[in-house]
């Protein structure tokens, strides 16, 4: 197992190499560097320049490309143009929220999918199983911000008047500060984050659950006179996880790096904004550390979840 | 196979977010605003007299014990006119009550318009970050309410010929507890002059040096006397003549975004989580002036304990936030919340900012195709003729947030009289469009329209400006791309021909408004409005009285007139909503621009009480 981690690690060397490369030609492909923007819509074209050579963005692209991954191997992840922080502070400093976000919408949605998922198959083309099947395809089609705006105006501004709002509408509060207070700022977001993943995890555990309930050995248990939850929980949905866990690994890594929209509505600091705001304005810098972070988001991930199929299914063996 | 398995969902990422870069977004999602190039400043309006000269500065600690007398009337320094303005507080009204020991406390939570960039306000022109170092850095002049330059840092003035003699203010200290020096005054200037873009080009030219003459006295000669001197020591547009510390002035040189908020001001720099929020403090031994508090002028009061900016991208979270009380001021609200803002007048207060900001076009004169020959003028003057400036202000919302404006100053400004041109202003004429196109020769050429989708105070031109061009025969194709593309597209000029935007900070004073600049983006140096403009701007910076200056700025505004380079369409005010509670939020008698929450404070006792330090 160890050479196995090993050697997986090492595959991520290359992953990310490739993943950087693409970026920052990609990026240079794009309209637009931040040069012109630093520079505004009044400078000469000669004050231009002068950004562009400040900024190194005169050199050849190979040029470019060697000092940044020099910089990178050392770890250094360079300045913001536009703030002049150090990118790996401003990363660093988002990653929080955006965890939290990330673990408490994936609690959200493991809590409640899977035993729906689990409940869709044990009562399969009854009216339970068709309800949770339509709820999973309307969990699916709700646009994320949509969602967000209601729950921020049932919650926020409808429940109990505007001076008793049950829960915060925006912000965050770092769990060191006060932990009452992260919990609230962070149940409207992961709930309509979570709604996707609850129908993707829901969908998934139901057809995986549904597979397993034929098999032999399931009838075997029934005849052997197991109680009915036992047959579910140990039986079928064990032996139904592999594909559960796939894509609540898949849906971990999404919603770390992709939950721009729910960070935007709700006002939460985390890497999804700080990638927008570095496009909206060409921090190059900045849009290069997330993209090889993000990289290596996926890549841990996909890691760890393979280490997991060892753990639930003892026939996989590395 | 396994990298290929992890990469295909990293590309898919990286291309997404890169998609996000080369595409439009309205949406939740949409990135925070840019900042625009100049924001909004005070409004204006005519005043019969200049201020009468101030008076040495009475030292007040931040907190005095007992409440204090208001300062007499000024007495020594005169003031210079600069713009003779407005919204000033009727002196009968004025709070003489403002060192009241009762004001002070609690955190006041503020969302900026946009997402501030950086703090730097002498190196960036962006309004948002400029309004923020409002809070903590003081320049040696301020403007007041009605457009006079007052003393802040400095004390008093003394000029002699060319030579201006300063005195700083008693117990002006750094925020680390050192002495502000003539050193640190000699070094902020320097650095000012190297980067300021309006007034330094003239000022640099009669500049002759600067003297320290002893810990709280220096010099500053000219080859002549100008006005210009304390216009641009004290102008509140652009890029700010703020004092720093001498270390801090040389250890970012021209282009170096500052890092150390070591400054004067009544509140102190505490914390910047670019994205997400500022802190300041209040700066305890801060001695305020003792003046009436007149926009940025007179006694400044850090009335709460703590400043907390708060970024919200999104507009319809921010209104939620204002009205559940999660936060108490939004700047810049989109009139498309105006309605709702009203219905809730028992919980918020609702302010329009007049007279906001001036949507325009600017062509691309470095094409031939609109360049200075006879016919790129006649193409240009067939452009604003078929201009319907009222159907493009109408893209901006209820009709009580904007108004048509035929000047190319801001109207309610002293300027704006002065640059006016009903004739050619609104034309209407797709006729008399015609007429110019076909004396200009245009043969269908394209004329490529910049639309920057994601800036809601622009886009709204762009569509409109098409249909009216096509109605006359005029090739008119939008480009549509992020304010980052735009600004990218200007370094190809081959690549445009018309530059959506709007102005208002830089629309107060002659020299700074783009209108007459000459450059290789303006009217160029060999163009024959160049010439006229250079000159008149030359005579501007001499002009020895305000009648002078405003003979001159007609002159520059008819030559732009007649020579389009750019058309205006009108003005556009901005929406402000915050906590009825807050009080005196107008006191300073310019609530416009960018937030200044020097003297506002907390009428309810429980929200002074909370000291969050």
């Amino acid at each position: 197992m160890l050479a196995y981690i090993i050697r997986r690690l090492l595959t991520t060397i290359p992953v990310l190499v490739v993943v950087g490369l693409f970026t920052f030609f990609l990026l240079r492909l794009t309209p637009g560097d931040p040069a012109a923007v630093i520079a505004g819509n009044e400078a000469t074209h000669e004050e231009y320049l002068e950004i562009r050579e400040r900024l190194g963005l005169d050199a050849p692209l190979y040029v470019q490309l060697g000092k940044w991954a020099g910089r990178i191997v050392q770890g250094d992840f360079g300045t913001s143009i536009r703030s002049g922080k150090p990118v790996f502070d401003l990363v660093r400093g988002r990653i929080g929220p955006s965890v939290s976000l990330t673990i408490a919408t994936e609690l959200v949605a493991v809590l409640v999918a899977i035993p729906l998922g689990v409940l869709a198959a044990w009562k399969a083309n009854s009216l339970i199983d068709r309800s949770v099947m339509v709820f999973a395809a309307v969990g699916f089609s709700v646009p994320i911000f949509w969602l967000g705006f209601i729950m921020i105006w049932v919650f926020g501004l409808w429940a109990f008047g505007l001076d008793n709002p049950i829960l915060p509408v925006a912000g965050y509060v770092k769990i060191g500060d006060d932990l009452w207070e992260y919990v609230r700022h962070l149940i409207l977001p992961a709930f309509s984050l979570g709604l996707v993943v609850i129908a993707l995890i829901a969908r998934m555990t139901r057809a995986s659950v549904l597979e397993v309930l034929k098999e032999d050995y399931v009838r075997t248990a029934r005849a052997k006179g197991i109680a009915e939850p036992a047959i579910l929980i140990r039986h079928a949905l064990r032996n139904a996880s592999l594909p559960i866990l796939t894509v609540v690994g898949l849906s971990l890594a999404g919603l770390l790096s992709g939950a721009v929209v729910t960070e935007s509505v709700f006002a939460i600091p985390g890497l999804g904004r700080l990638a927008v705001e570095a496009i909206a304005t060409r921090d190059y810098p900045i849009i290069q550390a997330m993209i090889i972070l993000i990289g290596g988001f996926y890549v841990f991930i996909n890691l760890a979840v393979d280490i997991l199929y060892a753990f639930l299914d003892p026939r996989i063996r590395y | 196979m396994r990298p290929l398995k992890i990469l295909a969902p990293v590309v898919g990422i990286v291309i997404g977010l890169l998609a996000v870069a080369c595409s439009s977004s309205e949406t939740a999602a949409q990135p925070a605003q840019p900042a625009p190039a100049q924001q909004p400043e005070p409004v204006a309006a005519p005043a019969q007299q200049p201020q009468q000269p101030m008076a040495p500065a009475q030292p007040a600690p931040a907190r005095p014990a007992a409440p204090a007398e208001m300062a007499p009337a000024p007495a020594q320094t005169v003031a210079e006119p600069i713009i003779p303005v407005a919204r000033m507080v009727p002196a009968s009204d004025a709070d003489t009550n403002i060192f009241s020991e009762d004001r002070f406390g609690g955190t006041l939570i503020w969302v900026p318009q946009g997402s501030v960039g950086n703090l730097d306000s002498m190196t960036s022109g962006s309004a948002i970050g400029r309004g923020v170092s409002w809070h903590f850095w003081e320049s040696l002049a301020q403007w007041d309410a009605q457009g006079f330059i007052n003393p802040d840092m400095a004390d008093s003035w003394e000029v002699d010929g060319g030579t201006y003699t300063f005195t700083l203010r008693d117990d002006l200290i750094w925020h680390d507890g050192t002495q502000v020096l003539p050193e640190d005054i000699g070094a902020s200037i320097d650095r000012f002059r190297q980067q300021d873009k309006s007034f330094s080009p003239i000022l640099n030219k009669i500049w002759q040096g600067f003297e320290s003459v002893d810990d709280k006295t220096f010099k500053i000669t000219l080859s002549e006397p100008s006005a210009l001197l304390m216009t641009a020591l004290g102008y509140v547009g652009g890029t700010q003549p703020n004092i720093m510390p001498m270390e801090t002035a040389n250890k970012y040189p021209t282009g170096e975004l500052i890092q150390d908020f070591v400054a004067s001001g009544p509140y102190e720099f505490v914390s910047w989580d670019p994205g997400n929020e500022i802190i300041l403090d209040r700066f305890e031994d801060y001695v305020p002036r003792r003046e009436e508090p007149s926009y940025r002028a007179g006694a400044k009061l850090a009335y709460f304990d703590r400043l907390h900016m708060k970024e919200i991208p999104d507009q319809e979270t921010r209104i939620a936030a204002v009205l559940t009380g999660t936060v108490d001021f939004l700047d810049v609200v989109s009139s498309d919340f105006y309605e709702e803002a009203l219905n809730n007048v028992d919980q918020v207060s609702v302010h329009i900012g007049i007279p906001g900001a001036q949507p325009d076009i600017a062509f691309n004169t470095q094409v031939p195709l609109l360049g200075f020959s006879d016919s790129g003028k006649k193409l240009r003057q067939a452009i604003q003729a078929a201009v319907n400036a009222e159907d493009i202000m109408k893209g901006y919302g209820d009709s009580r947030l904007w108004q048509l404006c035929p000047s190319l100053q801001m109207c309610g400004t002293p300027w704006a009289e002065h640059t006016d041109n009903e004739a050619l202003y609104n034309q209407n004429d797709p006729e008399k469009a015609k007429q110019l196109l076909a004396e200009s020769g245009y043969n269908d050429e394209p004329i490529i329209i910049l639309d920057p989708t994601d800036f809601p105070t622009i886009h709204p031109i762009a569509p409109v400006l098409q249909g009216q061009l096509s109605a006359v025969g005029i090739n008119a194709q939008i480009k549509a791309t992020d304010w980052a593309g735009q600004l990218a597209a200007l370094r190809s000029p081959e690549s445009w021909h018309i530059f959506t935007n709007w102005n208002s900070s830089n629309l107060y004073h002659p020299l700074v408004a783009t209108h007459y600049r000459v450059g290789e983006t303006t009217y160029t140096e060999d163009s024959a409005t160049g010439q006229t403009m250079t000159m008149l701007r030359d005579e501007f910076a001499a002009a020895a009285t305000l009648e002078e200056q405003f003979a001159v700025t007609r002159k520059m505004a008819d030559a732009a007139w007649a020579d389009p380079r750019r058309i205006t369409f009108g003005q556009f005010f901005q929406l402000r909503i915050y906590d009825r509670d807050l009080q005196d939020v107008d006191i300073r008698g310019a609530p416009v621009g960018s937030p200044l929450f020097l003297n506002v404070w907390w009428g309810d006792s429980e929200r002074r009480a909370d000291d969050p330090r």
